[in-house]
């Protein structure tokens, strides 16, 4: 083994690197990826719990049939802030602050109309969470991604009152980029979901 | 303390020292890796210990027949509490704890990714640890198993809140363990020194990047199976429940496809520190290293596949047992292939035979009687025959303790010196190897015997004439030189932190980057950055320094190539991950209690968050006026 001595080291110079970056270079991106795919397991398990106990019944849905309306308006709801989002995650990774807190601004009131959306939604269910496994599933299911949104919207809030301090750090970009990022899940996490609950209620 | 990088050595664009505050403020706001790394350790192993009483108690009701030292709902308590502190509060615990010590110093990161979410990880831990102790004194220690089977473990056969206590048992500790494993992925990929490309990772990491994604996909399953075993309890769903559509196999099927991948979460590491203790010992490079990686991730895949074996005796398919039993036996062949590797290292070298390598030889001895039982367990008849009987226990135990268990202490005795700054006894050090290596044989090889004789598992005692006292006998006996054993290694560990000769930067003259530092390694903000140009780089001399960095900038560089790429602002000490892991523990302890309890502790959560993410006005930061204004030209204002 080589003995070496400090003196003898060759350094390598990084003053000139930059003091910030966005999207896949950051570590808070891939923080944020790998807490989507915890989220995903969870979900993914749910998901398959909800196949699962259906074999278990002769008759399915077994309960009352979902009401189609609340729960397709949250779903549009949900869709309707996917472009600003993504108007704000693009500004956001190319460090433009005023499309930035604009279009945050307008995804962060729609994330609220979805809420709102989602409470009529969660009031109309005609069954409660103890009549069936089924219903179990579907009450612990729209629970689940209720406190993901509610999650979402407040974090969109954070990140606006941030945005109007008088002294903004480098860092808001990336940080409103991931934010943006588990909206997107949040929001495309649903849909099989909403899928599966809502098109087998009509259908049956 | 001769380190190969220096910390004396000035460093570019030093910045402000932080406010000085109280001890113990500093204390519960630390957010160094080592002081986390070294919290995790010392606590999983204050659990080992606690965990080990509750064995001895329970070798001793089983010594002889119809014995009376535990009545039978003690001793119910004492196996579930004994299988969930080994599980969830020591093993996986101590792993992640070496981990986070030691993962950014041999990548040359100065700390972790998100150092604040790790000292969040270790309060909710130590919390949790807490909890199931406090619990288990007041008579409320959770008593249908570490797995907590249903319908035993349901409202209806479990009433009360003993299995409450386990579900939010789980709850802290997967919350703890997912936080540690997603700050070491980051660390790992983002926080490379330059030069430490991916195909240069010590075997360590490589294991300890393996197990993290591992957590990442195995823990939810049993945060899920949890939540809903506490509605079940609690809000009266009905999951488990079969008479309203619920099924009882499926939390088998949730919990095992957790539990199954939670056995190689535990022994990974642990074998990543066996490779790296045989390439200290016999100083030369890891024979086999692409394969041995390779090996790895392949154990980590196999392990999502076989969780069925755990329920042959539940009536599955013929098809689906074939397929389980077949993915059982192919996990024996990455393992195979990486004692090979070793073998193929220490052919026709002089190891050191040093108290680590000790660890590893009789690493060797028992995990290979584990491993060859597993394949046995494997094959659907053998399983039937056996199935929750002693057998299994002796299994396990050879599986985890050998795979786990003594490359922790080997760990631990390798790396003590950098922990510490000392070096432990060696004669201590022999002693306690051959008391744990002979109590641990004869503790448990008795119980092969035992199970193929019959006797069950989770009994509290047994009749005279099912001839089980004599091999019950032996093997309480064998409990206590393994009690013994891990005593005399923790007293060591102790009576060294004074009495120990004084290490130096690299006491085994090994060859990863940790041993560049001294001993024990600098706080994060004067760790140098070095330069890694090879798999070896302290022995192979081919190491630089990085300059150009503060003391309060961190590097990030790109994940495969280890390119450097930019530089962030390190955060803050705060107290906030202590205050959010203390809100957190109100309400899962609450939710017990109320339903209320969710609402008031996400709020206090909440509240917490927005303090501990509120900007601190230390980062880099630009006008805002001056942006708007140059909202066209954004190269302009990036400056």
């Amino acid at each position: 083994m080589k003995d070496l001595q400090h003196d003898d080291l060759p350094v390598l110079d990084l003053s000139g690197l930059p003091r910030h970056a966005t999207g896949l270079r950051t570590p808070l991106w891939w923080g944020t990826v790998l807490l989507i795919a915890i989220e995903s397991t969870c979900f993914a398990i749910l998901f398959n719990t909800y196949l699962y106990v259906r074999n278990n019944f002769d008759e399915w849905p077994p309960d009352e049939r979902l009401h189609l309306l609340p729960g397709a308006l949250c779903c549009a709801a949900l869709l309707l802030t996917v472009p600003p989002t993504i108007l704000y995650r693009r500004a956001a990774h190319d460090e433009r602050f005023g499309p930035m807190r604009r279009w945050l601004i307008v995804a962060t009131a729609l994330s609220f109309v979805s809420v709102a959306l989602r409470v009529w939604e969660i009031q109309a269910i005609p069954f409660l969470w103890t009549g069936s496994a089924y219903a179990s599933v579907v009450w612990t299911s729209i629970g689940m991604h209720t406190l993901e949104i509610v999650t979402g919207a407040v974090e969109c809030v954070f990140m606006c009152v941030i945005l109007f301090r008088p002294r903004i750090e480098m860092k808001t970009f990336e940080d409103v980029e991931s934010s943006a990022l588990f909206w997107f899940f949040s929001v495309f996490v649903w849909l099989p979901f909403a899928g599966l609950f809502y098109v087998e209620a009509v259908s049956r | 303390m001769n380190s190969v990088l220096d910390p004396a050595l000035p460093t570019a664009n030093t910045t402000t020292e932080p406010r000085r505050r109280s001890s113990v403020y500093d204390w519960l706001a630390t957010t160094e890796h080592t002081a986390i790394g070294r919290r995790f350790i010392v606590t999983a192993l204050g659990f080992f210990v606690l965990g080990g009483v509750l064995a001895l108690l329970m070798r001793l009701q089983l010594a002889r027949p119809l014995a009376h030292v535990l009545g039978p709902d003690r001793y119910n308590q004492l196996f579930t509490t004994h299988g969930s502190t080994m599980m969830f509060l020591f093993a996986v615990p101590v792993m992640q704890g070496l981990g986070l010590y030691f993962v950014p110093l041999m990548v040359g990161a100065k700390n972790l990714a998100f150092p604040r979410l790790g000292s969040f990880a270790f309060w909710i831990y130590l919390f949790g640890g807490i909890f199931l102790y406090v619990s288990l004194l007041s008579n409320t220690g959770p008593d249908a198993g570490w797995f907590s089977y249903v319908p035993l473990a349901g409202p209806e056969h479990s009433p009360g809140k003993r299995v409450d206590v386990w579900a939010q048992l789980i709850t802290f500790t997967e919350l703890s363990a997912l936080s540690v494993a997603v700050n070491l992925i980051v660390t790992t990929f983002k926080h490379k020194a330059p030069g430490m490309s991916l195909d240069r990772l010590p075997i360590f990491v490589w294991a300890s990047l393996v197990t993290s994604f591992m957590v990442v996909f195995a823990m939810p399953a049993v945060i899920v199976a949890s939540g809903c075993l506490a509605l079940d309890r609690l809000v009266g769903t009905h999951f488990f429940n079969p008479a309203e559509g619920g099924d009882a196999l499926l939390w088998q099927h949730m919990f095992w496809f957790f539990g199954h991948p939670e056995v190689y979460i535990i022994f990974l590491p642990g074998i990543g520190m066996v490779s790296e203790i045989v390439v200290t010992a016999s100083r030369r490079p890891l024979f086999g290293y692409v394969p041995v990686v390779l090996a790895n991730v392949a154990t980590a895949i196999l392990a999502f596949g076989l969780w069925v074996h755990h329920m042959f005796a539940t009536g599955l398919p013929q098809l689906g047992a074939s397929f389980f039993t077949g993915a059982s036996i192919l996990i024996a062949i990455p393992t195979g292939v990486q004692f090979f590797c070793w073998i193929a290292t220490l052919w026709g070298s002089r190891p050191a035979l040093r108290v680590p390598f000790g660890f590893v030889l009789a690493f060797f001895a028992t995990f290979l009687i584990g491993g060859l039982t597993g394949v046995m367990l494997a094959s659907v008849p053998i399983n039937l025959q056996v199935h929750d009987t002693f057998f299994v226990v002796a299994h396990l135990h050879y599986v985890l303790i050998g795979g786990a268990i003594f490359p922790m202490f080997g760990g631990i005795t390798h790396w003590y010196p950098k922990l510490t700054g000392r070096m432990l006894s060696e004669r201590l050090g022999w002693l306690a190897c051959g008391l744990v290596f002979v109590g641990f044989n004869l503790a448990f090889f008795p119980q092969h015997l035992l199970g193929l004789r019959g006797m069950p598992r989770r009994i509290y005692t047994y009749l005279p004439e099912t001839g089980w006292g004599f091999w019950n006998l032996v093997s309480t006996v064998g409990a206590f030189p393994l009690g013994l054993g891990a005593l005399v290694f923790l007293y060591n560990a102790a009576r060294s932190l004074r009495s120990g000769a004084r290490a130096e930067a690299n006491p085994w003259h090994a060859h990863s980057l940790e041993w560049a530092l001294s001993s024990p390694p600098p706080p994060s903000r004067d760790c140098p950055v070095p330069v890694a140009s090879s798999r070896y780089p302290l022995w192979s001399g081919e190491l630089g320094r990085v300059v150009g960095l503060g003391r309060d900038e961190v590097l990030v560089t790109r994940a495969v190539d280890a390119d450097p790429d930019h530089v962030v602002h390190a955060p803050e000490p705060t107290i906030m991950p202590f205050f959010t892991a203390v809100c957190t523990a109100v309400m899962i302890i609450a939710c017990l209690f109320t339903p209320w309890g969710l609402p008031v502790g996400v709020t206090l959560i909440s509240i917490s968050l927005f303090i501990w993410f509120w900007p601190t006005d230390r980062e880099p930061a630009f006008d805002t006026n001056h942006r708007l204004r140059d909202e066209a030209n954004p190269r302009e204002v990036t400056r």
